[in-house]
């Protein structure tokens, strides 16, 4: 599948600062990919020059294969982009706001009506639109400028730190609102500290740090790269000691730790291996009471990436 | 109704939405009452001091208030708002979202002029009823009345248009607060302007339009839009993205707008049989320096051109290299001023040695041509000289800033600190500023240098086209080099 947004060995320095390091990854249509790594890491500045706002010194962003340098105005036309810290404003009324960005984006007639129309529906905003800006909730005003962000119905969605000060309700409300841009098979980019979301929202991830690129791919995949046996948490009822001198005898076990009031393991190989191995405990006189194969989250796969050196 | 209703979806959406705000917006729905109260009070108090002595020019009597009054809301007010409405797309941190849509910079820059328009519209009729009861008071004359606020209306707009410039101009807080007290100054000084204007077309003289006539109208209009022109286009300028390119616009406006004086000047002094050739080549000179000033600001930007700037340079080489001094970048704005210093003495040549000319004579000729020459080798070196020193760290906004300074800053102390140090040996001409080292000697009328001093400069210009050579040299070539990759890019894609 050809890329919506490619972004092809980017970098830009300010004065000394390395910003963004020779940067490239790409997001198909339908694919939501977050773009994650510490605070200064370079991933606004990624945005925001994929946005047209900033210009690389070198390499470029195509966005549907047009190029950020040579043609932004085109590049403008397709994407929705939603920076970390955007205004309203004052004595302004949802309606008159979405109407504004609407003609801006040249939308004319019964055509913008219909469009600022479709988009309050979409975004839940159709009750409000009277309500002035200024009297708006965090979650609200954010919903405000998604809704901005898809007035000219962009194939490509650029979305910085959107669940930042949300409270948990406006944040589920908003990753239902992404999930389904996703099903209108847009190209969705999207940055954000609170990676138990991302992690649930997003097909891949992208991390950065010191404006180099870390890891690229599926939470599952980083996992697997960072992490290539699985890990195994079990306690049973004859205790953690009985049940780590059983697990050392067995084939395909490797780096047995006492943790909690269980043991935790490596198992070499797949689920077959698996299975085998509780078969043994069992036939060795043991009881599992708790038997639990342990993934890497997004945040151990964030930190394990990742150094927290600011530049 | 629906014809109405697609007009209004082609007008540009900074005008519709500033004017919504505004009319739904506290400082308006506050102001407007309280200037249409105060005009009503001033009215009925001027109307209770009427001297009823003069009693063929109540009129005038009246509507000096009423003038002050209107003055101070459309040239005080209007302005005001036009530099908080720009200025608060930074603080509200909303210029990002207006700089991703399709609106250019002309659009924005347009839109706050227009509604700073509305706004002045509305408070004129406000003061309409006031203006038209004056007039019927008698003692006014329509025409002088009517010229004087169409020179006022403009005179908003015109005030409103640099403010919005300066407000584009500082995007810090901190700088913000310094060009608002500009503003207030500038604010000031309008309305004491125009309230000079008034006294002197409605208020004492009763001389109507005759006393400056339609001439005294037509300039000071032209004067104003002029103001409006420049001020829009520095404003759409500096809103425009940092890698953009800003300085094409501005070169070749500046370049028609010298080339339309040179050329303009030269055919209406031209015209009275018996005008001395000064004449010609003092407003040449006029020019020159105006461009000059226009000159600090290009001479004195970063040497290469940014990778967006790179883009737009022409794909043939003969178009790429005729637009060189077009194109961004110190070394090529040198070059234009050298163009522009080389169109002036041509034309000032052509028309000297025109036979047709009343008082032709080949001394005069030669001397004038000499004037405009060393004139613009004066105005080359300081140009040259200054922006050499630093335009290899051009590319800090500090440095082009201080450079920008530093040129006038030089034109002043070349000017005066020969006058005081050769005043203290007890030389006699030099304090009385006739040196060389003093570019606004040439524009005394019927003065030329001495051969001496015209000697030196001559030498110094040519050692300030020597050291800036290599750095021309080099913005030429620059653009060449972008010219050849765009022709690359453009077969590969």
């Amino acid at each position: 599948m050809s890329a919506a947004l490619e972004v092809r060995a980017v970098t830009k320095t300010y004065g000394k600062l390395k910003a963004v390091d020779d940067v490239s990854f790409s997001v198909a249509p339908g694919q939501i990919v977050g773009f994650i790594g510490p605070n200064g890491a370079g991933k606004t500045t990624t945005m925001r020059i994929c946005a047209t706002l900033v210009y690389p010194d070198k390499g470029d962003v195509f966005i549907r294969g047009k190029s950020v340098l040579e043609d932004p105005r085109a590049v403008r036309r397709m994407l929705g982009f939603m920076p970390d810290s955007y205004g309203t404003y004052a004595n302004t009324t949802i309606w008159e706001y979405l109407d504004f960005y609407a003609r801006a984006y040249d939308l004319r007639g019964d055509a913008r009506r219909r469009r600022v129309g479709e988009v309050m529906e979409f975004t839940s905003l159709s009750d409000l639109q009277e309500k002035e800006i200024a009297g708006l909730s965090k979650g609200m005003k954010q919903r405000l400028c998604l809704a901005k962000t898809l007035l000219h119905d962009p194939p490509v969605m650029i979305l910085d730190e959107p669940a930042a000060g949300l409270d948990p309700r406006a944040r589920v409300e908003l990753r239902e609102l992404v999930r389904e841009l996703s099903g209108l098979d847009k190209a969705i980019l999207l940055s954000s500290h609170i990676l138990t979301e991302l992690a649930e929202m997003c097909d891949s991830v992208i991390v950065i740090e010191r404006g180099q690129l870390k890891a690229d791919g599926t939470v599952a995949d980083l996992t697997k790269k960072l992490r290539p046996a699985l890990q195994v948490y079990v306690r049973t009822l004859q205790g953690a000691a009985a049940t780590e001198r059983a697990l050392v005898e067995l084939p395909g076990i490797e780096r047995v730790r006492l943790e909690r009031e269980g043991v935790v393991f490596e198992q070499i190989g797949g689920p077959e291996e698996l299975a085998a191995t509780l078969t043994s405990l069992v036939q060795s006189g043991l009881s599992p009471v708790e038997f639990t194969p342990q993934q890497l989250n997004l945040e151990e796969v964030f930190l394990s990436l990742t150094e927290g050196k600011l530049q | 109704m629906s014809s109405l209703a697609s007009m209004g979806d082609h007008w540009n959406p900074i005008l519709v939405k500033e004017v919504r705000a505004a009319l739904r917006g506290r400082v308006f729905r506050i102001v407007f009452p309280i200037v249409v109260l105060g005009a009503v009070v001033v009215a009925m108090m001027r109307l209770s001091s009427l001297d009823p002595a003069r009693d063929a020019d109540v009129g005038r009597q009246f509507v000096e208030p009423i003038y002050v009054m209107l003055c101070i809301t459309i040239l005080g007010i209007v302005p005001f708002s036009a530099f908080f409405s720009m200025g608060g797309e930074w603080e509200e941190h909303t210029f990002d979202l207006l700089s991703i849509s399709n609106l250019r910079p002309r659009h924005i820059v347009f839109g706050k002029l227009f509604s700073a328009g509305v706004e002045t519209t509305l408070y004129f009729s406000a003061f309409a009823p006031l203006l038209v009861f004056a007039f019927l008071l008698r003692g006014l004359d329509l025409v002088a009345l009517l010229s004087l606020l169409a020179v006022t209306y403009v005179a908003s707009f015109a005030t409103a248009a640099v403010a919005l410039a300066l407000s584009s101009l500082a995007r810090v807080r901190i700088a913000r607060i310094l060009v608002l007290c500009v503003v207030a100054a500038m604010c000031f000084g309008v309305i004491v302007g125009a309230y000079a204007f008034g006294e002197e077309w409605v208020f004492t003289t009763w001389a109507g339009p005759r006393s400056l006539g339609w001439r005294g109208t037509l300039w000071s209009l032209v004067v104003l839009f002029g103001f409006m022109f420049g001020a829009t286009t520095v404003a759409c300028e500096r809103l425009a993205h940092p890698e953009e390119n800003h300085s094409t616009g501005p070169r070749v406006l500046v370049t028609a707008l010298f080339a339309a004086w040179i050329i303009s000047m030269v055919f209406l002094m031209r015209r009275p049989a018996s005008m001395s050739l000064d004449w010609i080549a003092e407003p040449v000179m006029a020019g020159l320096a105006l461009s000059a000033f226009a000159h600090i600001f290009f001479v004195t930007e970063r040497e290469d051109m940014t990778r967006r700037a790179a883009h737009d340079v022409p794909r043939t080489k003969i178009s790429a290299v005729l637009a060189a001094p077009l194109l961004p970048g110190g070394g090529r704005g040198l070059l234009l001023f050298a163009l522009h210093s080389l169109f002036a003495i041509v034309v000032v040549v052509c028309v000297v040695t025109s036979r047709s000319l009343a008082s032709f004579d080949e001394a005069a000729a030669g001397r004038e041509t000499l004037r405009v020459f060393s004139f613009a080798a004066h105005l080359f070196v300081y140009l040259g000289m200054i922006s050499w020193f630093s335009h290899k760290r051009a590319d800090k906004p500090v440095v082009r800033w201080v450079t920008r300074l530093a040129i006038p800053a030089f034109v002043l102390l070349a000017v005066c600190v020969p006058a005081f140090s050769f005043y203290l040996l007890g030389e006699r001409s030099y304090p009385e500023f006739e040196h060389s080292f003093n570019p606004f000697m040439s524009l005394a009328r019927n003065s030329l240098l001495p051969s001496g001093q015209r000697t030196a400069i001559m030498i110094a210009a040519l050692v300030v086209v020597l050291l800036n050579m290599p750095r021309v040299v080099r913005a030429v070539r620059e653009v060449v080099r972008h010219c050849s990759e765009n022709r690359t890019r453009a077969r590969g894609s």
